[in-house]
């Protein structure tokens, strides 16, 4: 196994789950990738988390 | 693989600072902070240009724009939508074909255009500026030259629309609705529309994204119609050019309006307290602070510059006519 490559598939610093995750993420059209931006704001307000302005 | 971080985050990077220079400059300088970024960004990138390490991320700006607008959704009322829904749709559907047929009798009749051309300027203008003028290319063969003519031509007036808007909605002392309509009818691109409509005011931004998102929403329309248009003229030598159907007009929709759509559902159903839909609200504003610096930085003075004069004038005379009618439409009407 190299160096770059350690055990639980990380390479570079990267897991293998974050690498699958910007794949999936760079292949998402820009604006599906904006429904999901959208979204994924909503969860983290609706958690509670405040945005200031 | 190409690593994320290491070629969007500089460019972000650029496009945060930029977005936080223009909301410094807002407290000593009357103006609203999203014009001010569209011009730092402009200043910016005419001067030193985006460096090839930015510019990945700067390009991310379109993304930012989107997601504000999916945003954006839940801080309009549904009532409101409904009680306006018929009426705007009207004036969409009237403004679109008012400005197609403007342009087209124009271009071919008093200037002389290319046929194509003429076309493309006049998808650009109707309906969501450079967006449309791509879409429309396709469906009528129009060469590249044709497509960076009419781009360049429709960017020219995104940029004089977004400053001169604004103004003219204050020395006409326009209300928040009649001027958020009236950009979201006559002005191009989605961004410039986005950006003059809340320089104006809050209000006056949602109508004109509501009314905007009305218009992108007949962009395959308009490339279908195109098309069978030009088969027509070919004598149906070109049939295979007919973009297909149900298929071709969910491909070309774009999807963020969905995302707005949803937005809008989620928060009218009153799950949402006061302080979450500010943050949403927030949210938004700082996601289109970023795209507009983007968007400034995008805009090249030289390639404006290589717009004809004939093409300028199309559209300029098209512009005048519909908006004056538009303007003493709405003022009518509300």
């Amino acid at each position: 196994m190299s160096n770059e490559q350690q055990s639980g598939g990380t390479v570079g610093g990267e897991s293998s789950a974050t690498r699958t995750l910007v794949s999936y993420w760079t292949e998402l059209p820009h604006d599906w990738q904006a429904v999901v931006l959208g979204a994924l704001v909503l969860v983290i307000v609706a958690t509670g988390v405040q945005i200031p302005w | 693989m190409v690593n994320v971080r290491e070629s969007v985050l500089p460019g972000i990077g650029v496009l945060v600072v930029i977005g936080l220079a223009a909301r410094a400059l807002a407290t000593v300088i009357p103006t609203s902070h999203l014009i001010l970024a569209i011009v730092i960004g402009l200043v910016v990138g005419n001067l030193y240009g985006v460096p090839d390490w930015a510019s990945a991320g700067v390009g991310t700006n379109k993304l930012w724009l989107e997601g504000g607008i999916v945003l954006m959704g839940a801080s309009v009322a549904l009532d409101r939508v409904v009680d306006a829904g018929p009426t705007i749709l009207v004036l969409v559907i009237a403004t679109v074909m008012t400005t197609i047929l403007t342009v087209e009798a124009l271009a071919r009749g008093a200037f002389g255009i290319r046929e194509q051309i003429g076309s493309l300027l006049a998808a650009g203008s109707s309906i969501c500026g450079v967006s449309a003028v791509v879409a429309t290319a396709g469906s009528i063969e129009a060469d590249e030259d044709q497509i960076a003519y009419a781009a360049a031509t429709v960017l020219l007036f995104d940029a004089v629309t977004l400053l001169a808007y604004p103004a003219l909605g204050h020395l006409f002392g326009l209300t928040d609705k009649v001027f958020g309509i009236w950009a979201g009818l006559t002005m191009f691109s989605t961004g410039p529309v986005t950006a003059a409509g809340f320089a104006f005011s809050q209000a006056a931004g949602q109508w004109a994204l509501l009314v905007k998102l009305t218009r992108n929403a007949l962009i395959g329309l308009a490339a279908i119609a195109y098309a069978l248009y030009y088969i027509r003229r070919s004598g149906g030598e070109r049939e295979d050019a007919v973009p297909g159907g149900v298929g071709y007009l969910w491909h070309s929709f774009p999807k963020f309006v969905l995302g707005f759509l949803g937005l809008m559902l989620v928060a009218n159903t009153g799950v949402l307290g006061g302080a979450q839909l500010a943050s949403l609200e927030h949210a938004a504003d700082w996601l289109f602070l970023f795209a507009f610096a983007g968007l400034g930085l995008d805009i090249r003075l030289d390639e404006l510059r290589s717009t004809g004069v004939k093409p300028v004038l199309v559209v300029l005379v098209s512009l005048i006519c519909v908006s004056t009618v538009c303007l003493f439409v709405l003022t009518t009407l509300f």
